[in-house]
């Protein structure tokens, strides 16, 4: 499918100015005098053993050059995921229970801003604030702490926003149920009555929007390497898209994808162990 | 209803900002002081002055104008991203909710693939196929956001099934095309208003996204998100290229979230989308 695309990766390699016997022998070389069909079923059944090829822009196997990106993606993607809810969900729990005061409308109001944030533009606001004006970090690269906690923070701040939300509207649903009404009867603190039975049901709606909110940072991921030039996955991906590099683009899309996959499935298992009502036999 | 919606004092606000963006991209030329593409290389890199309010880029061009021309873009994809996924997504929801059976588990099994796959990868991949386009960015939108519509709509569409009125019309003979359009359809139109209302955020979102990694918008297309991806480049020297596009993009989706919150509110409470 990727071979419908303009441009000719055998440039990539051989330069435009190259002479004619130099551009049919890498084009021979890489396979791409053979028919797209067979092209794609070779790439499918050395993908399925693990095999993903070579790069022709960075002449590498594939296989390589992902495992050293991945890392770097790895490393703030799920800092940032972590922050999410580190985050969201005592900012929720507070608005709940102090709710309709300063403090919840305070806390929604930035929480609503949040929300419609693009987080590209968010690193590139933090980027000018600690980068540019305090220089407290380098405006480009990746390694050191700030240089992952402040695309981790961008990557977060939408997703605990609608963590936030949903914490904060599920709490108080639940706290109008019966069983809390009984709780407090019998005499317990307002804390216990908030952290031990309403927290742990108002929960469930949270980690069932895991699953969406992955597949979202994943994306979001991509955009934010691209505003710290951080050499992770994503603009591994973007650059090969630029250099028509397409064994590199079905390789990064393949393991983006599987990662959502395993996410969402992670998610059903998390459901099982809050909400114990629920299983999969 | 109406009355219900009016009363959200953010619902109002949220309409007034779409209101506002709605006029400017209709007037733009008449709102927009120099034309989105006139260079004027003597003036490169102004900061915010009263000649140029929101300041000049490397080639002297006027921000607050490409500005006002990139509502008509932000506008336009989300309008047809929404349109087009509510469309297959509300019909493929009827289908599924009304007929039931193996269709409705083939489209399920298709809400359930586009349900955690993100927009943006799917634009990324489509350009890969068929390079960088603004309609790419739609097909992208629509190809992940027909499941939202179509879940909700399916959903509903169960209970309306039921409803004694159906089943009225169904002893008098009617037939399954008649029921659909008279009695299912306007019953499902409502809460789809909703999602559509927040979806067009996201396609907004989505669009600004694909264009800041230089996959949709082609310059000098004067699109928020390209115009943001360019001023990545000059973040040191002039920072007002990134930060009054990303305004503006704030802007608009906060208006659409504003909309979609106190419509949700009047429709639906029940509704979490």
């Amino acid at each position: 499918m990727l071979h419908i695309a303009p441009g000719d990766p055998v440039v990539t390699v051989v330069g435009p100015t190259a002479p004619k016997q130099a551009y049919e022998a890498a084009r021979e070389k890489l396979g791409l005098d053979k028919p797209i069909y067979y092209q794609y079923f070779k790439w499918l059944s050395r993908a399925a053993v693990g095999d993903f090829g070579r790069s022709v822009a960075l002449r590498k196997s594939v296989n390589s050059v992902i495992a050293e990106r991945l890392p770097i993606t790895l490393q703030f993607t799920s800092l940032g995921i972590l922050l999410m809810y580190l985050i969201g969900v005592p900012v929720g729990i507070l608005s709940a229970v102090k709710r309709y005061s300063l403090v919840d409308y305070t806390l929604m109001g930035v929480v609503f801003i949040a929300v419609s944030m693009p987080s590209f533009w968010l690193g590139l606001i933090l980027l000018l604030i600690f980068g540019v004006h305090l220089g407290w970090v380098p405006v480009s690269g990746y390694g050191t702490f700030g240089l992952t906690i402040l695309p981790a923070l961008a990557l977060a701040a939408r997703g605990a926003a609608l963590s936030a939300r949903v914490t904060r509207s599920s709490m108080l649903e639940v706290i109008n149920q019966d069983y809390i009404r009984t709780a407090r009867a019998k005499g317990l603190v307002e804390r216990v009555v908030h952290y031990k039975h309403a927290l742990r049901n108002a929960l469930i709606p949270v980690v069932t929007l895991f699953g969406m909110r992955l597949g979202w940072a994943v994306a979001a991921g991509v955009s934010l390497e691209i505003v710290f030039n951080r050499p992770g996955v994503g603009r591994l991906l973007i650059n090969s898209i630029f250099a028509r590099d397409y064994s590199v683009v079905q390789a990064t899309i393949l393991v983006l994808s599987v990662s959502i996959m395993l996410g969402n499935l992670l998610a059903d298992v998390i459901y099982t162990v809050v909400d114990p009502r629920i299983r999969y036999d | 209803m109406i009355r219900k919606f009016l009363r959200h004092k953010m619902a109002i606000i949220g309409a007034i900002i779409i209101g506002l963006l709605v006029i400017t991209a209709i007037f733009s030329p008449f709102i927009a002081p120099y034309p989105p593409e006139e260079q004027d290389l003597m003036n490169r890199f102004e900061p915010p002055n009263f000649k140029h309010p929101l300041g000049t880029d490397s080639y002297g061009r006027d921000i607050f104008s490409r500005l006002v021309y990139g509502t008509r873009i932000s506008l336009y994809i989300g309008v047809v991203a929404v349109f087009v996924s509510a469309a297959i997504g509300i019909t493929l929801g009827i289908i599924a909710g009304y007929f039931g059976g193996w269709i409705d588990s083939l489209i399920q099994g298709g809400v359930d693939i586009t349900w955690a796959f993100p927009a943006v990868l799917a634009g990324l991949t489509l350009s890969a196929l068929f390079g960088s386009s603004l309609t790419n960015v739609m097909i992208a939108v629509a190809l992940v956001y027909w499941g939202r519509y179509s879940r909700i709509t399916r959903g509903d569409v169960l209970s309306i099934r039921e409803r004694e009125f159906v089943k009225a019309a169904k002893a008098a003979g009617a037939g399954d095309p008649r029921i659909i359009l008279k009695h299912i359809l306007p019953n499902a139109i409502p809460p789809a208003i909703v999602v559509a209302t927040l979806m067009f955020g996201d396609a907004i979102a989505v669009e600004a996204t694909l264009s800041f990694l230089g996959m949709g918008a082609q310059p000098p297309t004067p699109s928020w998100g390209a115009m943001l991806s360019y001023g990545r480049d000059y973040i040191r020297i002039a920072p007002w290229l990134s930060i009054f596009p990303g305004a503006a993009i704030m802007i608009v989706i906060l208006g659409f979230n504003l909309i979609g919150d106190g419509l949700r509110d009047a429709i639906d409470p029940k509704l979490k989308y």
